[in-house]
């Protein structure tokens, strides 16, 4: 089992870096470098243009860069500074990353309750009218752009119903207090998770029915197990297996939504903080995000890896 | 006993006991041979719309995406305004008979937009599938057919993607190049993200059907490679490719409307359902149909996809015939 984990922590490392590579070298290759905001610029002129380059080391070769700003990430956790604010970016991100967790952690534990359970529920109620409203239920639930679905439920339940707050994390000029606080988590973690909700628990549904009709579920039946005991140690179990891939495969998702969901709700995130690096090209902040967010997915596929080979064995003792 | 064994049929890999290699031909060959194509297909197609008939979601989404197709296709011709004209007197117009779906922040009639941005939309969402599957089949093909160190190689590249936060990277692209996204450039960077899917499938099946002893038998013609998996490999492949390329499609243009809404994907004054919607959160109190209406047609034609998707994926599947 340890060696498994090992094999599979050394095997993160080289994507993480790829990717920062490419981003890295993609930002060199914008018209005019990192210093093309100044070009627009009359007060800057090409000397000062070429000044800056050199005082940020702009002229060396990429690989350079890339090496040099590695060797800073790695050694000290320094990612630079912001283009925009001068602020240490890795300062930046400490501040928006328990925002982001926040929103996503409730996110995916609300799909993963509602989910799973939903899926559960249609698979031992295969082809009768519950069933079929769930899968109507999640059809939509899979095709509703995440956006939209905040759009219109901001206009419902703030505009329309006045119940629940739009934007931010707190009431302002209200002390704290964790029941508010909630009441701005609620939307945007349940626009972010609806549709991983309706995307798990059609898998589910499906692992789950295939399961149910295999003859070792027949034996367990044979012998006497409880429906419970049949459904939850037998089925379950093994009938959770591949819906985990699919939750690993939909982390990448999960960041992707809360890019959107952050902008529209105003959470106060590493998603919102990359969508105002975006306007303002705030290159340096830009890669430091994409660069712990890879980091991050690729450490959560690899406890997804772990659960993996502990509830299959098969996995791990394959290799 | 000696067998003499056929020169034509010498496959190192049959598994099959010798003493039925000796019949190669098959018994209803003339009977098939004799059968004329345009027949087969035309039983193919009866096929397929008579289980259309069956499965009453399915016609409706087939109805509803024809419906959403020809009313981009034909969408210059069925204008009474023009998409683009600013008119400060009509503007914030609620829903009405001369505008069904009301006016925007600039007085434009959002309906005439809404089918303008379909154009767009879809346009992007085919063209991105487009480039999906050239990628996909080709690195699925490649990987399939080769194995070794291609596949290898190949298959770490789809798990690279996979596991990268792709909108982040697009987004960033996007920026990079803005403030001029051209519409190309969008469709390459949704397809470069969406070809994964299909690159595995191909690879599966490909890996599979080259153990069959007429890919053996097309060998020993002496065919190049290419022609083999062209022609007697990839044909296996179109059932779960289209499956997946229909369900690509509903990503593409969900992938799109985020980054158009995000405004870095197309660019105003071009309508897309996403670009449509960039503005509509200013104006969600006072006037809700700029923001219902484009995005309740992305949820109509993603729908749609999705449920066509299903349904090809079982009407093609000879396990989703018997089982579902």
């Amino acid at each position: 089992m340890l060696r498994f984990f090992l094999k599979r922590t050394v095997a993160i490392i080289p994507l993480v870096l790829l990717v920062s590579l490419i981003c890295f070298a993609l930002m060199q290759a914008t018209p005019g470098g990192p210093v093309g905001m100044f070009s627009a610029n009359p007060m800057v002129g090409p000397e000062d243009v070429a000044r800056i380059r050199a005082n940020f080391g702009f002229d060396q070769p990429v690989i350079v860069q890339y090496g040099l700003w590695l060797k800073r990430v790695l050694l000290h956790g320094d990612f630079g500074h912001s283009y925009v604010t001068g602020e240490p970016v890795i300062e930046m991100i400490w501040q928006r990353l328990p925002a982001t967790l926040e929103l996503m952690g409730a996110a995916f534990l609300l799909a993963f309750l509602f989910g799973l359970s939903g899926g559960i529920v249609a698979a031992l109620k295969r082809y009768t009218k519950f069933d079929s409203v769930i899968m109507m239920v999640t059809l939509f639930g899979i095709s509703i752009p995440v956006f939209w679905l905040g759009l219109m439920s901001m206009m419902l339940f703030t505009v329309k119903w006045r119940l629940l707050p739009s934007a931010g994390m707190f009431a302002l000029g209200v002390p704290f207090s964790v029941l508010d606080h909630l009441r701005h988590l609620l939307m945007p973690s349940l626009v972010l998770s609806l549709l991983f909700i309706a995307s798990w628990s059609r898998y589910m549904r499906a692992s789950l029915s295939d399961v149910l009709s295999m003859n070792y579920i027949n034996v367990a039946r044979a012998k006497g197990a409880t429906r419970g005991s049949v459904v939850f140690r037998h089925a379950v179990r093994n009938a959770a297996i591949p819906v985990l891939t699919v939750i690993a495969l939909n982390l990448p998702a999960l960041f992707t939504g809360s890019i959107i969901t952050e902008t529209i709700f105003a959470w106060p995130g590493m998603g919102r903080l990359f969508y105002d690096g975006l306007l303002r090209q705030d290159y340096t902040r830009l890669m430091g995000i994409i660069f712990i967010a890879s980091a991050l997915i690729a450490i959560l596929n690899l406890i997804a890896d772990t659960i993996y080979g502990f509830l299959d064995p098969r996995i791990r003792l394959a290799r | 006993m000696a067998f003499s064994t056929p020169v034509l049929d010498s496959p190192v890999r049959s598994g099959r006991p010798r003493a039925q290699v000796v019949q190669t031909v098959h018994p209803l060959r003339d009977t098939l041979l004799s059968m004329p194509t345009r027949a087969t297909r035309g039983g193919e197609r009866n096929y397929f719309s008579s289980v259309l008939k069956r499965s009453p979601l399915a016609y409706a989404a087939f109805i509803v995406m024809s419906l959403v197709v020809l009313g981009a296709v034909f969408a210059p011709l069925m204008s009474p305004y023009d998409k683009d004209k600013i008119d400060l007197t009509s503007q914030y117009l609620p829903p009405s008979l001369a505008h069904p779906f009301g006016t925007d922040d600039l007085g434009r009639d959002i309906f005439v937009r809404v089918m303008h941005g379909g154009r767009i939309s879809l346009a992007v969402g085919f063209l991105a599938m487009l480039v999906a599957l050239v990628i996909g089949v080709a690195a699925g093909g490649i990987a399939g057919y080769y194995g070794r160190w291609i596949d290898t190689v190949l298959m770490r590249a789809v798990d690279l993607v996979l596991a990268v936060p792709v909108f982040f990277v697009i987004l960033f692209l996007s920026s990079v190049v803005s403030p001029k996204v051209s519409i190309p450039a969008v469709c390459l960077m949704i397809g470069c993200t969406q070809w994964m899917e299909v690159a595995r499938l191909v690879r599966a099946v490909v890996m599979s059907t080259k153990e069959h002893e007429f890919v053996d038998a097309a060998r020993t013609m002496g065919l190049p490679d290419r022609r083999i998996i062209v022609r007697h490999l990839l044909p296996h492949t179109t059932a779960p490719v289209l499956v997946a390329v229909t369900l690509g499609l509903a990503q593409a243009i969900i992938i799109e409307s985020g980054l158009s809404f995000l405004g870095f994907g197309i660019q105003p004054p071009t309508p897309s359902w996403g670009a449509m919607l960039q503005n509509a959160q200013s104006y969600l109190s006072d006037c809700p149909w700029i923001a219902v209406f484009p995005g309740l047609m992305i949820c109509l034609t993603v729908v749609c996809c999705n449920v066509l998707a299903d349904f090809l994926g079982e009407a093609m599947s000879p396990a989703g015939r018997t089982s579902r």
